[in-house]
């Protein structure tokens, strides 16, 4: 045992009581955290990472559902041995916590000041109600939230994702507590707005000097945050160390295989493409689709995109939540009505396509979304899942469906199984059967590994990538992670508020960004290397994405540029070739030069 | 799966009918219930077997208290009312079954239409189903005894076709839920009609609940009927336990279980709908 450890957790075992017996979510796991410093846990869905510090800190139900045993000191104390209420009062004290979901973890009416407050109160008895309040306001500008005296009276649901989060480390700082716990508190956000809270949780901790645990799944995240690494697999620790050596020279395959997993912008996959490429499939035109929030608000959602598509090609369409792909690929597929311009498929006009000729299209069009929970109807077996389409067409299904799960590697015992009875790889690998089954043309991949694990991840991309070859099909590939979107595109497009800023060869983008949005966006996905110099250089965008139905004037992005001029509000920058790089488009009238020798952290991005 | 707490409720195989069976049969109270609602199913079914004599035959002495020979007793004019009670089971599942099948297909026509077409459509046919739940239902079924006569098969009607707003506004709410769902979306994808989206990727995930809302909507039904029989509204033709212990009223302080027998099998019946019920709203609403 470390002497002197703030956080000393021995032997933790935590089992769940279920119909099927005891399941061990927690197995003998072992952590030690000093005073001051950074330990991350990291491990998969299900590895039990969240479980054994809920587990520590009282926060499982009681037994018989749940039992916990082992140890956990703290301090010296051990809190498995506390009463509730002594255990609630210490651990309010002492320990800070922030969850994943902001979106949840705030009472959604009660004001967020006097949530925060309320942090206060609980724990400093004596303390005036008006008082807490302005040091609750102190907090949330500690927090990084802009002009917080004037939300003293807002309620969550008037803040964004961003925001909330902010009020949630606001909160768990609140008391100075010595051990802040933070889990996967990125997860649910975009990668900007990733990138600012982590920026955020390293000051917060530097000011309060508090010892951090760090819960996440992706390595990338604490490789520049975390001092040591603890990896957890099947709920126990397989590998602990610093987080350099941990990264240099792994020694658990668990680890290799995380590792391998991270894809890294600065090593785009090159794909072997055929050159001069195949017939044109998918063009929009000056695509305009805009909706109606309420009686005077129009939410522009996507305001006039180009874009053209190759069979046997990927096309990348990245950007933040709110930047409009998801409205994008939903035109193209029509389940919404564009509100001007054409998408032209295969010469064919989808716009205005009656319903006749609509219902012709579809079998060549087709669509694998991001949740596969949520995709798959749970009521019907794989089978029946897969058969949809083509009972829906009356296609002879007798062999097909078997073809089509053999094309997705899954084995034939599973057609009879429910959803729920899949991992989420599995499931995945259902909806991309059923999306092949009428032999589409197209394939709009909308976020289609976000919600799997990064070593299912892999996998999925190998297997759409070998579909591709295959059965040359073109890819619309939407996602908000620029380092995956290397992995798998030929070309990238970058969104950001219905407009697309930059387009390009993955080459280019990812080597020769021009446009400040892409740079930025490069900038803010983890690099996964510890070794490398502590991001002082990175850009660090303030501010959030602006309300899309009232976008600033010129130049979308200026309001959080740091480039931008008087000329950004006036003139909006076309989106025309401003650098070397053939169909190499940017939207910006102050583009970085391509030719130039030394962006910031130039090291980073161009290594490629 | 052990991702976060919450996976405690999640069931391995939400859509099997052997899981759903399960999670009914988890608690006392469904069990209980489903028992005796399969009792009550079987006294009617097979209540010709089950009954030692016709149950409107006199083959006893009047008023004779529980015995060998009858369990329950006689009443005045010397009828068993084991018998009785057992004959009675069946006007109730009639008016049960009739009401269930009429109440389901409109509520949940109502509520499919309603919740998945919207707009216009949703808001008309949300005010005629307000309408309809205003309707004081046990004295429009008093009204129209009172006009055709007595008889069960307008008992039946009027009673299905109040009893149905409920369900239609549960299947509309549970619509509203599941349109934007994914998997109703990748069904668009493909080209599936709007009949065929309702009906094979949205109907199956409503039902569950509809049904389980189905027990109580039934149970009230019953009691309806039965209230009717107690004022003596009820079908001469057919033996009914309201209308049993409306009779055994005249002889409440000399004959109890004339009273008693009845006035138990309409409770425990209507307890056990109820229980099967609650049981089935909660095994669906853990299924989520």
């Amino acid at each position: 045992m470390t002497v002197g450890a703030l956080l000393s957790i021995r032997e933790l075992v935590v089992e769940f009581r279920t119909r099927d017996g005891a399941v061990r979510a927690v197995d003998g796991l072992d952590l030690d955290v000093d005073p001051g410093e950074t330990v991350a846990v990291v491990g998969e869905s299900g590895a039990g990472k969240t479980v054994a510090m809920l587990a520590a800190l009282g926060l499982l139900p009681a037994p018989p559902e749940c039992t916990v045993r082992g140890q956990v000191l703290f301090d010296g104390r051990d809190l498995l041995t506390m009463g509730r209420k002594q255990l609630r009062q210490f651990c309010g004290r002492h320990i800070g916590m922030v969850f994943q979901d902001p979106m949840t973890s705030l009472h959604p009416s009660l004001r967020v000041v006097d949530q925060v407050a309320e942090a206060l109160l609980v724990h400093h008895k004596g303390m005036a109600t008006t008082k807490a309040r302005d040091r609750a306001v102190h907090l949330l500008a500690q927090a990084g939230i802009p002009r917080p005296d004037r939300r003293a009276n807002d309620y969550p649901h008037q803040w964004s994702g961003g925001l909330r989060q902010r009020a949630m480390v606001a909160m768990a700082i609140a008391n100075q507590p010595r051990l802040l716990i933070a889990d996967e508190p990125t997860t649910a956000l975009d990668v900007t707005i990733q990138a600012q809270i982590l920026e955020l949780l390293r000051s917060a901790r530097d000011q309060i000097g508090a010892a951090t645990i760090f819960i996440t799944h992706d390595l990338a995240v604490v490789a520049q945050l975390a001092d040591r690494v603890s990896v957890v697999f099947a709920g126990r620790v397989v590998e602990a160390g610093d987080v350099r050596d941990i990264f240099a020279s792994p020694t658990h395959e668990h680890t290799v295989r995380l590792l391998a997993a991270l894809p890294s912008p600065d090593r785009p996959t090159v794909r072997t493409r055929l050159d001069g490429a195949g017939p044109g499939v998918l063009r929009l035109d000056n695509l305009v689709t805009h909706y109606r929030r309420s009686r005077n608000s129009v939410v522009r959602a996507v305001d006039g995109v180009s874009l053209d598509l190759d069979a046997g090609e990927t096309l990348g369409l990245v950007g933040e939540s709110g930047c409009g792909k998801s409205t994008l690929a939903k035109t193209v597929l029509r389940l919404v009505d564009a509100t001007s311009g054409t998408v032209f498929f295969g010469g064919q006009n989808i716009t205005t396509a009656d319903r006749r000729a609509l219902r012709s299209l579809r079998p060549a069009l087709s669509m694998v979304f991001q949740d596969p929970y949520a995709s798959l109807n749970p009521r019907m077996t794989v089978e029946q899942i897969i058969a949809q389409p083509l009972r829906t067409f009356g296609r002879n299904r007798s062999g097909r469906v078997g073809e089509l799960l053999e094309m997705v590697g899954l084995p034939a015992r599973l057609a009879f199984r429910r959803p729920a009875a899949l991992s989420g790889g599995e499931r995945q690998r259902v909806a991309i059967a059923r999306a092949l089954a009428l032999s589409p043309r197209l394939l709009v991949l909308d976020e289609p590994v976000s919600s799997l694990d990064a070593s299912i991840r892999g996998h999925i991309i190998a297997l759409l990538n070998r579909l591709q070859r295959e059965l040359d099909l073109a890819y619309l590939f939407i996602t908000h992670d620029l380092a995956l979107a290397s992995q798998i595109c030929d070309r990238v497009a970058v969104m950001y508020l219905g407009k697309i800023v930059e387009i390009g060869s993955v080459a280019d983008i990812y080597s020769r960004p021009t446009h400040p949005y892409t740079r930025a966006l490069l900038s803010a996905i983890p690099v996964p290397d510890p070794a490398r110099d502590r991001p002082d250089g990175r850009i660090v965008l303030s501010g959030e994405v602006p309300d899309p139905a009232a976008p600033p004037s010129g130049c979308r992005f200026r309001t959080r540029c740091w480039k931008a001029t008087q000329i950004c509000a006036v003139e909006e920058p076309a989106l025309i070739q401003r650098s070397s790089g053939p169909g190499h488009l940017t939207a910006c009238v102050h583009p970085e030069p391509s030719d130039r020798s030394d962006p910031p952290r130039a090291a980073a991005v161009q290594r490629a | 799966m052990f991702a976060s707490a919450n996976w405690l409720t999640r069931p391995e195989a939400p859509g099997s009918a052997v899981a759903g069976w399960r999670r009914l049969t988890s608690r006392t109270p469904g069990v209980a219930g489903a028992v005796t609602a399969l009792v009550v199913l079987s006294m009617g079914a097979l209540a010709p077997l089950l009954a030692p004599t016709d149950p409107s035959a006199v083959d006893g002495p009047s008023l004779a208290p529980p015995s060998r020979a009858f369990p329950m007793g006689t009443d005045a004019l010397g009828r068993d009312v084991f018998s009785g009670v057992i004959y009675g089971a069946r006007t109730s599942l009639i008016v049960a079954g009739g009401v269930g099948v009429i109440a389901l297909l409109t509520g949940a026509a109502v509520g499919l239409l309603s919740g998945y077409r919207g707009a216009w459509v949703d808001d008309a046919l949300m005010r005629i189903t307000e309408m309809f739940q205003v309707l004081p239902r046990f004295f429009l079924a008093l009204v129209v005894i009172a006009f055709f006569g007595p008889g069960l098969d307008r008992l039946v009607l009027v009673l299905g076709l109040t009893s149905w707003p409920l369900l239609a506004r549960v299947v509309r709410a549970e619509v509203l839920t599941l349109r934007h769902r994914e998997f109703v979306d990748a069904a668009r994808v493909y080209g599936a009609s709007s009949a065929r989206i309702v009906l094979r990727e949205i109907l199956p995930n409503v039902l569950p609940s509809a049904i389980a809302l189905l027990g109580l909507v039934v149970a009230q039904a019953i009691l309806i009927e039965a209230s009717l029989g107690f004022l003596g509204l009820s079908d001469p033709n057919m033996i009914s336990w309201g209308a049993m212990a409306s009779q055994a009223q005249q002889f409440l302080r000399v004959a109890w279980w004339l009273s008693l027998f009845p006035g138990l099998a309409i409770l425990v019946t209507v307890l056990g709908l109820n229980l099967v019920g609650n049981a089935m709203t909660n095994a669906s609403v853990g299924r989520r």
